[in-house]
């Protein structure tokens, strides 16, 4: 059985890493992201089972790229996490997304997280 | 008894008395000529009094000659009176004095001398016809020459007194009409000696009318007399005061004006009468902008033909060397008897020193609402600055605390956890900072939207559970029946001030337990209660314990971490959503913190 694909989209590189080892010990196969646009342009491409997102993001705002996931129907199994340090800003798109992190995300927080995603993922298949 | 005795002994009488009224008030302009006046006359009525009681020629010529003494100085001191009176004091010098005294004692000494020359008299004797002795006279060419001047001079006096009339503020035309009265007695006495109209033949009118005009002048001057300093007043107040003020006619032509006013206009010498102001004013200051507006506002303002406002108010720039100055401009009606309007009166009020603070206070203001904002935004961009490598070092902890990177040994995993607890504290501080910056510069909005009470105080005692747990602290929520569930109100800050309260207490309380309570006690609000078990809050310390950056324990070898925000920030929040913060503490008693915050409640359907 494949791994279920995650997509990290965040700008700072260490953080990415983070989030990247986080759901990688969950069990995903894990692709990096640093720009907004660049995700829309991949988000094309490929449908991830799971997005991590920075809302604070150079070219496309994070808010417009968790819209497009939202009105895709390719991706309308797509799970979102949103990793920000603005609650208010969270508070806004609660609708929206899956699982809100406030940062600083705990790395055990979010691999859990994960690793519970992942299972409800992969039943639903 | 001669039947003329009476009236002129009264006559005297009353003449001295004046004389000795316009003594004791010689300070009132015109007093002292009025005095002197009054004396001539006396003595005239004195010596007239005592030509008539007398019997035989050469007494009667004797009293005749001494009752020529006061005729003569009447006039010359009746003109001196109005001299003064009407504020031309300054030419009363002695060289003009001594003119006008040259032909009174010419006559003089030509009357008593008259029997060498026969100028003054032609003929002289005594008229035994009646029942009393009376004197019949033949006058000669001196006495009429003296005659026509004594006309003249009174003549003079009285023109002087007619033009004070016509040219004094209404207020004061009083007093000179009642001098002109006065006149008006000995013209008419004189008219009808003169004109042979005398009803009593052989008696001199004059000394009795002047005597009637000296009563007169008297009611005149010392009725009014509180209001002669006034005139001197009002003319030193306007030609003396800072404020510009200009008169003009109907057709905006300046009819006066005071030195001020000129020092506005910009030539303080030349006396401008008569020119249109608006033609002044643009005239003034060439390529001036403000003055070019200035003068627009000006005759826009006169034209307002808006007859019912009395008063209108502005402010004006005039420019003067180069340098403009502001100026407040009233505009005040001047109406006539009839109401119609006569003029205007214009004041001019420097105003540059208050405007010039007036800018730079909103200058200043500007600038430090300006700063305010700068230091926001800075602190804005610094936590993001600062919280992004913290979140960095946070994750890297976490995942090497995880043993991701490996086993680790029992101190290397306590250091870790350090490093963790203290980039906690260092986030908690940056995001407290960041909200307090927010606050302050009045960018923090709040956030309504419903949310369930009960489960918000049990979320946040979670996550406290185990620093409770650690210090051996029970944790415990209550909450009261009557507190609805879901509330409105901004969830997140009120989690932020619950957690901020919990951790407070959690923090200073070393046995026993800390108490979150919910309540609701009426309709108007509701209300959360932390109370712990702790060492209290001393009382002076109630004070500042809301104030940023205060802790009890200032110290620097305090035992407890922070920089003092926490409260401050539960106090402005607390305020921000329109609630109350109140604090219940004792030493050694534990602290109370008890909340009250409007209650907003959803539909009961909903609930």
């Amino acid at each position: 059985m494949n791994n279920p694909l995650a997509l990290i989209i965040e700008d700072e590189a260490d953080l990415a890493d983070i989030f990247a080892k986080a759901i990688q010990s969950a069990e995903f196969d894990v692709q990096i992201i640093r720009r907004g646009d660049a995700a829309l342009d991949r988000l094309g491409q490929i449908a991830p089972d799971l997005v991590v997102l920075d809302l604070h993001l150079p070219g496309v705002k994070g808010a417009d790229i968790l819209a497009r996931i939202r009105d895709d129907e390719q991706l309308a199994s797509t799970r979102v996490i949103i990793a920000t340090a603005n609650p208010s800003m969270a508070e806004d798109l609660h609708d929206q997304a899956d699982l809100i992190l406030l940062k600083p995300i705990g790395y055990l927080q979010l691999r859990d997280m994960a690793k519970r995603l992942r299972a409800t993922i992969l039943s639903e298949e | 008894m001669h039947p003329y005795l009476l009236p002129l002994t009264i006559s005297t009488t009353i003449a001295t008395i004046l004389a000795i009224l316009g003594w004791r008030r010689r300070s009132t302009p015109g007093a002292l000529p009025f005095t002197l006046m009054m004396l001539a006359v006396a003595w005239w009525s004195l010596a007239y009094t005592m030509q008539l009681s007398s019997t035989d020629l050469s007494a009667k010529i004797f009293w005749a000659n001494l009752s020529y003494l006061g005729g003569l100085a009447t006039p010359t001191v009746w003109l001196g009176f109005a001299i003064q009176y009407t504020g031309r004091g300054k030419w009363l010098i002695r060289r003009n004095l001594t003119l006008l005294a040259i032909e009174p004692i010419v006559i003089l000494l030509l009357a008593w001398t008259n029997e060498l020359h026969g100028l003054f008299r032609n003929n002289i004797q005594l008229d035994a016809s009646g029942s009393f002795p009376m004197l019949s006279v033949t006058f000669g060419v001196a006495f009429w020459i003296n005659t026509a001047y004594s006309y003249l001079l009174l003549l003079l006096g009285t023109i002087l007194i007619l033009d004070a009339f016509f040219h004094s503020p209404h207020l004061y035309r009083g007093q000179t009409g009642t001098i002109l009265l006065g006149a008006l007695v000995f013209w008419v006495a004189n008219a009808v000696q003169l004109f042979g109209l005398n009803p009593f033949p052989h008696l001199a009118l004059p000394p009795l009318a002047f005597t009637l005009t000296g009563m007169i002048m008297a009611w005149g001057l010392f009725r009014f007399r509180l209001l002669d300093i006034v005139p001197v007043a009002r003319n030193a107040v306007i030609e003396g005061m800072s404020d510009g003020i200009i008169v003009l006619d109907v057709q905006n032509r300046i009819v006066d004006l005071n030195p001020a006013a000129r020092e506005i206009i910009g030539n303080p010498t030349m006396r401008r009468l008569g020119q249109p102001i608006t033609q002044i004013l643009s005239g003034q200051s060439e390529g001036k902008t403000g003055t070019l507006s200035s003068t627009q506002t000006l005759i826009e303002f006169l034209n307002q033909d808006d007859y019912n406002v009395s008063e209108r108010q502005t402010e004006i720039v005039l420019g003067k060397d180069g340098i403009r100055r502001f100026y407040e401009l009233r505009i005040t009606s001047l109406t006539g008897q009839h109401e119609q309007i006569t003029g205007w009166l214009i004041v001019l009020r420097d105003i540059t020193a208050r405007t010039q603070a007036e800018e730079a206070m909103k200058l200043a203001r500007d600038q430090a609402l300006k700063a305010s904002r700068l230091k926001t935004e800075l602190l804005a961009n610094v936590s993001h600055d600062l919280r992004t490598p913290l979140n960095a070092i946070r994750g890297f902890a976490d995942m090497l605390k995880s043993e991701g990177y490996g086993p680790l040994s029992d101190k290397q995993s306590n250091a870790i956890e350090r490093i963790i607890s203290n980039t906690r504290q260092l986030s908690d501080l940056i995001n407290d900072l960041l909200d307090a910056a927010q606050i302050e510069a009045g960018e923090l909005t709040l956030k309504v939207s419903p949310f369930a009470s009960e489960k918000l105080a049990k979320d946040v005692t979670s996550t406290m559970e185990l620093q409770a747990q650690n210090k051996g602290l029970t944790l415990e929520i209550k909450v009261a029946d009557n507190m609805p569930n879901i509330l409105f109100g901004d969830r997140q800050r009120i989690r932020q001030i619950l957690t901020n309260l919990v951790s407070n207490a959690i923090k200073f309380t070393d046995q026993g337990n800390v108490q979150v309570r919910l309540d609701c006690p009426d309709e108007t609000y509701w209300t959360i209660q932390v109370s712990d078990t702790g060492r209290g809050i001393p009382s002076d310390a109630q004070d500042y314990i809301f104030d940023p950056f205060r802790q009890v324990d200032g110290s620097p070898t305090r035992e407890h971490s922070g920089v003092g925000l926490g409260l401050s920030l539960v106090k402005q929040l607390v305020t921000l959503m329109n609630g109350r913060i109140t604090l219940e503490s004792q030493v050694g008693q534990g602290s109370t913190f008890t909340i009250a915050l409007p209650l907003i409640r959803i539909k009961e359907e909903q609930s």
